[in-house]
């Protein structure tokens, strides 16, 4: 029970249907869910619509959730869940993850001497590390989203995404090695 | 493992992409979900209507079997279920309490 009692009561305000609370919820979490859905799925269109069934089934089934995590956690693994379950309907699963690797080696690698703050100090640096991001299969680029965007930390974020700590963390580290490679590629960094 | 450094770079290149969802949402998501709870609401409410009328009829046609003076020939075909209710009292006990489970939980289910 770690809830602050704001939340316990806005909560409470949309079970009690007052008016004007769902929406405001929405309003709060929108941002969350839509980090969530569409770096997931990739497509705006396809995103709303999910975005939607999120916030719909949040609605049907708040008075399930028992407060034993922060509602902005619950909210995502909603979200988190409902794109996933999109990703299988529609075969996706081999652009969703990254294979298996060697996690100790990953970590070196990453911190080796890569400055993505330089390599993205102007905007045509950032568009193109935007669109390295955007290269990455759908669960580390959505992981990508939440850590550095988000700055949801990585125990809320295994919270929303039910994957161990160590495995977020090697996607980061993965992602991190993916982008500087993409970068050096665009001729963006050294070699 | 440690966990990486969060990048200012990254944030910066990712801010940049718009939020798309239309300024309208939430209010439309709200409208849209008051009203699926609403239909829903009506939906429980009639199931435990149904479930109240038809235990009602139950317990009178039981009753009616089981106080009436046995002095016509009528209804034969209810004998062996009046038996078996009068040989094994819990069973009529255990569906009426299956049935009162049910209504609370369709009451609890409306008034959530």
């Amino acid at each position: 029970m770690n809830q602050e009692p704001d939340e316990q009561a806005r909560v409470r305000a949309v079970l009690d249907r007052k008016p004007g609370a769902f929406e405001a919820l929405v309003r709060d979490y929108q941002k969350l869910c839509w980090h969530i859905v569409f770096r997931m799925v990739g497509n705006p269109d396809d995103a709303r619509d999910l975005c939607q069934e999120t916030f719909l089934r949040v609605h049907r089934q708040l008075h399930q959730f028992r407060f034993e995590c922060p509602l902005k956690s619950w909210i995502g693994r909603v979200a988190y869940s409902i794109a996933l379950r999109h990703l299988e309907r529609r075969r996706a699963a081999r652009v969703i993850s990254f294979d298996d690797d060697d996690e100790g080696a990953l970590e070196s690698l990453a911190d080796e001497s890569f400055d993505l703050e330089a390599a993205s100090a102007d905007e045509e640096q950032a568009v193109h590390l935007r669109e390295a991001v955007d290269s990455l299969p759908a669960v580390p680029r959505m992981l990508v989203t939440l850590y550095h965007l988000e700055e949801l930390s990585i125990a809320e974020i295994a919270s929303i995404t039910s994957m161990s700590e160590g495995t977020i963390k090697s996607h980061l580290f993965r992602a991190r090695l993916s982008l500087r490679d993409s970068l050096r590629r665009r001729g963006v960094v050294e070699p | 493992m440690t966990a990486p450094g969060r990048s200012a770079a990254i944030a910066k290149a990712l801010a940049m992409q718009a939020h798309e969802l239309p300024a309208n949402f939430p209010a439309e998501v709200a409208a849209l979900a008051q009203a699926r709870a609403s239909a829903r609401h009506v939906g429980l409410n009639d199931l435990a209507l149904l479930g109240a009328f038809v235990l009602m009829i139950g317990i009178c046609i039981a009753g009616w079997f089981i106080f009436e003076p046995q002095e016509s020939g009528a209804a034969e075909w209810l004998d062996p279920v009046v038996r078996a209710m009068n040989s094994q009292p819990w069973l009529a006990v255990g569906v009426a309490g299956v049935a009162v489970v049910q209504m609370l939980t369709f009451r609890r289910r409306t008034n959530t």
